[in-house]
Parts: C-alpha cells; sequence; structure tokens
C-alpha cells in the first residue's frame, strides 16, 4: 500500500513537472523553480548534508573510524629503511599552491614523516616549489621535531625553496637524487609532467619510491615507477588520518557515506531495470502498466527532462 | 632535399633541435631553448590578457563615456580592487591580504560548480549505468547475452572500484575481495591511459619530424 | 655478459630506435591503411546527422602544444561542415586556440589533388607544390596563358608541367572554397577569458556573453549566421577541441548538463580515457581521441591527404620498438629470476 503511494505521489510530480517543465522551457529565465531539476537538489542536499553532519559529529569528538591506508605502512617500510642504511629521506610535497587539497594532504603526511625521522634521527629534505608551501612545511617539520622530543636535530636547510619554475624544480630535486642518493623518496601531492622525471631518476639511483597523486593522468607513471602509489583519493584519506582536524576526518567520513548512498541508489535501478526488460523479454507490454509508467519517471528523472 | 630560406622556419628548426639533444645529455643549448620558450609563453599570455581582458572587461568598460552611457559599470571598480589585492601575494608580508579575492574566486566557482558537476559527474554517470548499460539488454525485444555480459563487468568494474575507494570499513571477508577486484579494474584502466600517453607523446614526436623533414630540409615522403 | 649489457642498456639506444622508427617511414612515405574505430564512426555518424543550414559552434581549447594531435581534427572538421552547407561560429577558451583556428583557415597546408590544383588556379587561387623532381622545395604554381610557372622565393620562375607524383597544396581552408561567406557560413567570435562563466553565459543568452565577433568588431545581431542564435541550445552542436582544463569537461558539465545540447569533442590522448565515461552516460556525443581518432576521422570523412593519416605509420612503427623493449625487458627480468642462478 505504501509503495503505491509512493508510485502515486511520484506520478503526481511526474505530472507536475511536465506542466512545470514546459512553462519553464517557453520562460526559461524567468522561472524561480525548474522542477526537471529535482533529482540534482536532492543529490545536492543528500551529499552535502552528509559531509556537514559527519563534521559536526566528529567536532563533537566522535571517534570516527577509517580504515588504515595500506599505502601508510610502505611510507612506514622506506623509512625504517632509510633509517638502516643511514641514507637520507626525500619528501617531494608536489607542484601545487597550498590552497591545493592534495597539498594539504601531503602536509599532513609530512608531519607524520617528520615525526619519524626525528624519532629515528634520519635526515629529511623537503625541496618546494611554492613559497607559500615552502613555509608551511617548514613549520610542519619543525614541530614535528619538537613534538617528537628532538627539537636539536631540526635544522633550517631541511626544507628549502628551490624555484617555481616547473622543470628548474625537476632539475633541482633530481640533482638532489644522484648528488645525495636517499633511500627513501615520498612524492605526495599534486604532479603533472614532473611525474616521471623525478620517479625515474629516484628509480635509477635505488631509492625505495612511495607516491601519491589525485590527477589522474600521473597516477600511471608512478605506479610504474615506484614501489608503492596512493591512488587518488586515497592520498585525501591518507592525510585525514594522520590528521587531527576533526574536519578532514568528519568530510572524509561524509564523503564515504556520499558513495554508499550513490552505490546502493546504483544498485537499486539496476535491478529495477533487470525487472523492467525481464517483463518484456517475457512478452509483456510493460510501458503502460505501474512498472513501464515508474521506469519512464525514474530514466526521465535521472536524465534531467 | 633543399633547405628553405624562410627565417621563420629556421628559428623553428634550430630551436627544436636544441630541445632534442637533452636526449643525449643535459646542455646549455636545451636550458638556452626552454627558457626562451617559457619567456616567449609568458609575455605573449601578458599580451593577450591585456588586449583580451583588461581592455574589453574592465578600461573600456571604466571609461568616462561607457560609465556615463551605463552608470552600473563603475561597479567593476569591485573586482579592479580584489585584482589589485591579488598582487600582495607577491610581498611575504602582506601575501594574506590575496586570501580575500582568492576565497572569492573559490566561493564563486564552488558555487558555480557544485550543481552542474552533481548533474553530470554523479546523476548521469549514475543514469549511464543503470540505463544505458542495462545487465537484460534488449535487442529486438529479446535477451542479448553478449552485449548483457559486457555491461555486467563495466557495472561490476565500476562498483567494485568505488568499493575500494571506501574508507570506512576494513578491507576484509566479501568488501575486501571486492575491493581488490576493484584494484584490477583500476589497473587495467591505468594501463590502458598509460598506453594512450605513450601514443600521445609519439605522436608529438612525428609532428616535429615531418615539419623538420618537409619544411626545413626539404625532403619530400 | 648479453645480459649484463641489456640491462643496463643506454637509454640514448633506445632514443635512436624510435628515431629510425619515426624518421624512416616518414622519409619513404609508406602508408598504411586507416580504419575508423566504432568510436570514431558513432563520432562520423552524429555528424551526418546534422543538416544543411544547421549551426554548430566550434571551441578551440588548445594551444601549440597539442597542435600535433588536434590540429588536424580542426581542419576535417571545418573541412566537412563548409563542404555540406554546415555554419561554423569559431571561439576559444583558450589564448592560442583563436590563432589556431585562423591558422587553419588561412595558412595550414590543405593538400589538393592535381586536378582540383588546376581548378583552383583557372579562379584565381594560390597554389603551391613541391615537386619531387625538382627542388623539393615550396613552390608557388602561376598559370601563364597555358604554362604552369613554378615560382621560388619570388624569382623569375621556371615553366615547368603539373605531375600526378607531386604534391600539391593551398594555404589555408578558406583557399579552396568560393562561396564561403564570414557571416554567413562562418564567423569567428575569438578568445573569450572566464572558461565556465562564459560557457554559462553562453548557456543563458549568447548575444550578451559575446557580444562582437572579432575580425570586424561588430555586433553578432549584425551576421546573418549568429542572428537567430538566442543561447546554446540553438546551436545543433558544440565540438570542442580540448587539451585540457577549460575544454571538454566544462562543455560538458556547464553546456550539456543544462541545455542538453549535443557535445562532440576531439582530445589530446593522454586525456581520453578520462572522458569515456562521459560518452557512455551519452553527457558526450561523440570523442576523437589523439592522432589516431584524427586519422580515422580523416578517413571517415574522406579527407585529402591529411596530416594525422601520414602519421599513423610512424606512429605504428613507434609502437613496434616500445612493444620489441617492453618485451626485451621483460625478457631479461624473467630470465635473471628464474632461470640464472647466483
Amino acid at each position: 500500500m505504501k509503495q503505491k503511494v509512493l508510485l502515486f505521489s511520484l506520478f503526481q510530480l511526474r505530472f507536475y513537472s511536465s506542466a512545470f517543465a514546459t512553462e519553464a522551457e517557453e520562460q526559461i529565465s524567468n522561472s524561480f523553480f525548474q522542477v526537471s531539476r529535482i533529482p540534482v537538489l536532492l543529490g545536492l542536499i543528500i551529499l552535502c548534508g552528509l559531509i556537514l553532519y559527519c563534521i559536526q559529529i566528529a567536532k563533537k569528538g566522535q571517534y570516527i573510524f577509517i580504515r588504515k591506508i595500506a599505502g601508510l605502512n610502505a611510507i612506514d617500510d622506506a623509512l625504517g629503511r632509510a633509517t638502516e642504511m643511514g641514507k637520507p629521506v626525500l619528501y617531494v610535497p608536489g607542484i601545487m599552491e597550498i590552497s591545493d587539497l592534495q597539498t594539504l594532504a601531503s602536509i599532513s603526511i609530512l608531519g607524520h614523516i617528520a615525526k619519524k625521522t626525528a624519532c629515528y634521527e634520519t635526515d629529511l629534505y623537503v625541496p618546494n616549489r611554492d613559497p607559500l608551501v615552502f613555509s608551511t612545511a617548514q613549520e610542519v617539520v619543525k614541530e614535528s621535531y619538537l613534538a617528537a622530543g628532538r627539537p636539536d636535530a631540526f635544522n633550517e636547510n631541511m626544507v628549502e625553496y628551490l624555484t617555481t619554475d616547473q622543470f628548474g624544480y625537476v632539475a633541482g630535486v633530481n640533482g638532489y637524487m644522484v648528488r645525495e642518493e636517499p633511500a627513501a623518496n615520498f612524492y605526495l601531492g599534486g604532479f603533472y609532467a614532473e611525474s616521471l622525471l623525478l620517479a625515474e631518476t629516484g628509480n635509477a639511483v635505488g631509492a625505495i619510491q612511495v607516491a601519491g597523486t589525485a590527477i589522474p593522468s600521473q597516477i600511471p607513471f608512478f605506479i610504474s615507477a615506484c614501489d608503492y602509489t596512493l591512488i587518488g583519493e586515497e592520498l585525501y584519506a591518507a592525510g585525514a588520518y594522520l590528521s587531527d582536524d576533526p574536519r578532514s576526518k568528519g568530510s572524509l567520513k561524509g564523503q564515504d557515506m556520499g558513495k554508499l548512498a550513490i552505490m546502493v541508489v546504483t544498485i537499486l535501478l539496476i535491478l529495477f531495470n533487470i525487472v523492467y526488460n525481464m517483463n518484456i523479454s517475457s512478452g509483456n507490454d510493460s510501458s503502460e502498466g505501474l512498472l513501464g509508467k515508474t521506469f519512464n519517471v525514474l530514466e526521465s528523472g535521472m536524465k534531467g527532462e | 632535399m633543399t633547405i628553405t630560406n624562410d627565417p621563420g622556419i629556421w628559428v623553428a628548426a634550430i630551436l627544436t633541435l636544441a630541445i632534442f639533444s637533452f636526449l643525449i645529455k643535459d646542455n646549455p643549448l636545451y636550458k638556452l631553448a626552454e627558457h626562451i620558450f617559457v619567456g616567449a609563453s609568458a609575455g605573449y599570455y601578458v599580451v593577450i590578457t591585456y588586449h583580451e581582458v583588461l581592455v574589453p572587461k574592465l578600461v573600456t568598460p571604466l571609461s568616462t563615456g561607457a560609465v556615463k552611457d551605463n552608470p552600473y559599470n563603475l561597479l567593476l571598480i569591485i573586482p579592479l580592487i580584489l585584482g589589485i589585492i591579488m598582487l600582495t601575494k607577491l610581498s611575504r608580508k602582506h601575501s594574506w591580504m590575496a586570501r580575500y579575492p582568492l576565497s572569492f574566486t573559490v566561493g564563486v566557482g564552488a558555487g558555480l560548480g557544485i550543481t552542474a558537476v552533481i548533474k553530470s559527474d554523479i546523476i548521469s554517470q549514475i543514469y549511464g549505468i543503470a540505463f544505458q548499460k542495462p545487465l537484460w539488454f534488449l535487442v529486438d525485444g529479446k535477451f542479448d547475452f553478449t552485449i548483457s555480459f559486457f555491461n555486467l563487468i563495466y557495472v561490476v568494474s565500476v562498483l567494485s572500484s568505488l568499493l575500494y575507494f571506501f574508507f570506512s570499513a576494513e578491507h576484509k571477508g566479501v568488501i575486501g575481495k571486492t575491493a581488490r577486484l576493484g584494484i584490477w579494474f583500476l589497473m587495467i584502466s591505468f594501463g590502458a591511459s598509460f598506453g594512450f600517453t605513450v601514443m600521445a607523446r609519439i605522436s608529438l614526436l612525428i609532428a616535429r619530424v615531418q615539419f623538420l623533414l618537409e619544411k626545413f630540409l626539404g625532403i619530400m615522403s | 655478459m648479453i645480459l649484463k649489457f641489456l640491462k643496463t642498456l643506454d637509454r640514448r639506444i633506445i632514443f635512436l630506435f624510435m628515431a629510425i622508427a619515426v624518421i624512416l617511414p616518414t622519409i619513404t612515405g609508406q602508408r598504411f591503411p586507416v580504419q575508423p574505430s566504432p568510436m570514431t564512426d558513432d563520432f562520423a555518424s552524429v555528424l551526418k546527422e546534422l543538416k544543411s543550414n544547421d549551426t554548430v559552434l566550434l571551441s578551440a581549447d588548445y594551444d601549440p602544444g597539442s597542435q600535433a594531435e588536434l590540429q588536424p581534427m580542426t581542419l576535417a572538421f571545418m573541412k566537412y561542415c563548409f563542404d555540406n552547407n554546415i555554419k561554423v561560429v569559431t571561439m576559444a577558451l583558450w589564448p592560442l586556440g583563436s590563432k589556431l583556428i585562423e591558422s587553419a583557415l588561412n595558412h595550414d597546408r590543405i593538400y589538393i589533388p592535381r586536378e582540383k590544383a588546376i581548378e583552383l588556379m583557372s579562379k584565381g587561387k594560390n597554389v603551391y607544390v613541391i615537386s619531387k623532381k625538382r627542388s623539393g622545395a615550396e613552390e608557388k604554381i602561376e598559370k601563364r596563358g597555358n604554362k604552369y610557372i613554378f615560382i621560388r622565393d619570388n624569382n623569375q620562375g621556371e615553366e615547368s608541367i603539373l605531375n600526378n607524383e607531386d604534391k600539391y597544396y593551398v594555404k589555408g581552408l578558406y583557399s579552396i572554397y568560393d562561396d564561403i561567406k564570414y557571416g554567413v557560413d562562418y564567423l569567428d567570435i575569438g578568445y573569450k577569458v572566464g572558461g565556465l562563466v562564459v560557457i554559462q553565459g553562453i548557456v543563458n543568452d549568447f548575444e550578451e556573453t559575446v557580444k562582437t565577433d572579432t575580425l570586424n568588431n561588430k555586433s553578432v545581431l549584425d551576421y546573418p549566421i549568429t542572428r537567430n542564435i538566442k543561447n546554446l541550445k540553438d546551436f545543433s552542436a558544440v565540438f570542442t577541441i580540448s587539451s585540457g582544463n577549460m575544454g571538454i569537461k566544462e562543455w560538458v558539465v556547464y553546456g550539456n548538463g543544462p541545455t542538453g545540447v549535443k557535445v562532440l569533442s576531439g582530445v589530446t590522448a593522454v586525456s581520453a580515457p578520462e572522458f569515456l565515461p562521459y560518452l557512455t552516460s551519452k553527457q558526450l556525443s561523440g570523442l576523437l581521441a589523439g592522432l589516431a581518432g584524427a586519422a580515422e576521422f580523416e578517413a571517415a570523412t574522406n579527407y585529402y591527404e591529411g596530416e594525422a593519416s601520414k602519421g599513423m605509420t610512424p606512429q605504428s612503427y613507434a609502437h613496434l620498438v616500445i612493444i620489441f623493449f617492453i618485451l626485451l625487458g621483460n625478457g631479461v627480468y624473467i630470465t635473471e629470476k628464474y632461470f640464472i642462478k647466483e
């Protein structure tokens, strides 16, 4: 009974929406409300609502579970090896600005790595392309050394500003790799054409390399030239996992809930479509029945018509 | 074979060869060509921005005549001020001020983008999977196994890849196995992507070689 | 010993192989047949659905960095439109895009068969030749009486005959046509700054966003081609030739999203995989990927002696070289791991 009521309201909505839509087409600029865009409104409310809700509960101090990213184990292994070999660790925070989310995630991972290098007394080198990223990275590394109880081990030259020129920066970092032969290289952040140039040189000097970026076109290069790669969103997740900021954890959780909602809706629609098509193939003309009408409402609703 | 007399082609050819010289070894000639490229493109963008943006969008509408015709043009002073504040990024001491125009741009960008992205990257994609790739595919009203099977692979790859990026549950049991399948699909797509990239880079090389052989050296195939 | 040599193979040897694979086929002029893939076929069929007098918007969202892959698409697309009386409005979201459109119309080499060359010369058009038997350099042909004079670098010129083996071309697509009129059959509204704001502007009000053309700086309402264009929906299709940000994605999200206008696109091969999902969901009506896509499109539209089709032979040989080295590298790895005992 409830289903029938629901379907009836859907038809009503469709009826009104088509009436409104014709009018809306005529005076597109004058209409306040376009019924055809209701799915977008629902999507916006659900996705943004979930993220805001999760941030709120994280802020209230509720525990937010995020699974450990496998890449973080790879980071620890690489640091361990550098310590065993007595060789330095190179950390490249990408070439994007500080406002880029990838750089922010990278900076929280840098904090984690700097704490470990401080504890293990391993040399760390962080070359930068952006002046603002440079000052932030310097601050974060300093704080990490302080937090690890080794402020004496920190020196200003650990974090350096090289140049804003993309390939000049690559030349500088590659030069460092060839001269110092670091045992562990980390490329975490936003990368473009320099990804392969850096990862290849690192590979040639025999370093263990862990990379991570959300730039789709660069991920294949890192995968082929590095030992472990954080793919796309894993970089943000790793940043949030290591971060103390409830907003990072909350928004990651909210996005997860959004993904879950998307998966559930997709599966339901797929199942519905199977039932509808099976009905047709079994010889029923279902276009006029309840099933057919529901199908039309859902299809045109998703299409935005 | 007749080498061209066109000075433009000569310059282009020498710069191309200078860039190619990097393949042997990093050298001053390569660096020179690289700097010429960076400098020339930066200069060109400044000129373009002046003629295509500053003049028609700001200077002309703010000229006395235009303001008289349309007093609302005076509102353009607001973006002008925001633009000037953006330049404080150059100073370390005052760079904090640049955050205001930056937050304005980010805010407007997010506002303009969010609904459009939800429509095209989420709703239309769900539509694509659920309605364009039906698992019970019909050809002339009859079930078609082959297409349905490929659609099944498509749907499984999308859902399993999405599950790989689900961070709120441990990758154990069914979730773990599905996510593992997802990473296989992702790796295949990265392989394809790598192949496409290699193809693109070779295409660029071919165009340069065609230029050097045909337009510079006058070698006709 | 051999294994050690292969393991430490100087990368310059690979570069050398690659250079040979690209240079030799270019010199010999060997051609492999190009067959349109289903993706290109779909693209061409969308194009064939367009009717005479339809208007399309061509957005050149690329720069010379990706000219090698994308310029052949621009040429083939515009030529198809002009041949079939489809009207084209050109614009660019990248500053240099509009220059590349201008280059396609006025400067790029458009190869033509000998008969076409004769026909165009009789109409007083400038026709150029690269003659195998003569210098191999560019010469302009002038018809004086019944004689054809080949002129190089403004010299006196020499009389010659028009061989079938020689290559004839005009400079710019514009030179092939007599009846293509600016403002009627095509219009350039130039580089538009603002990316997605421009697209959203055109979605709502074309005239208000665009205002004037670039050539004469006159209102778009003064031209027959755009007089009846009120917003993006009035275009039969949008073709974005895109090599990055502000391009295909923005046209799909902000153009197709709210209006449902058909968006076709040509992209560099690097970015093609990223946009395939839009093709599945029909947000994108057709996609050409990289030089191969351009070559297939040339084949599908019978474009004469296209640059992309010419590039397919060296491309194939270069791919063979890469496959060879991948197999070699893996062979060395497997041999060392499983067959060599320390």
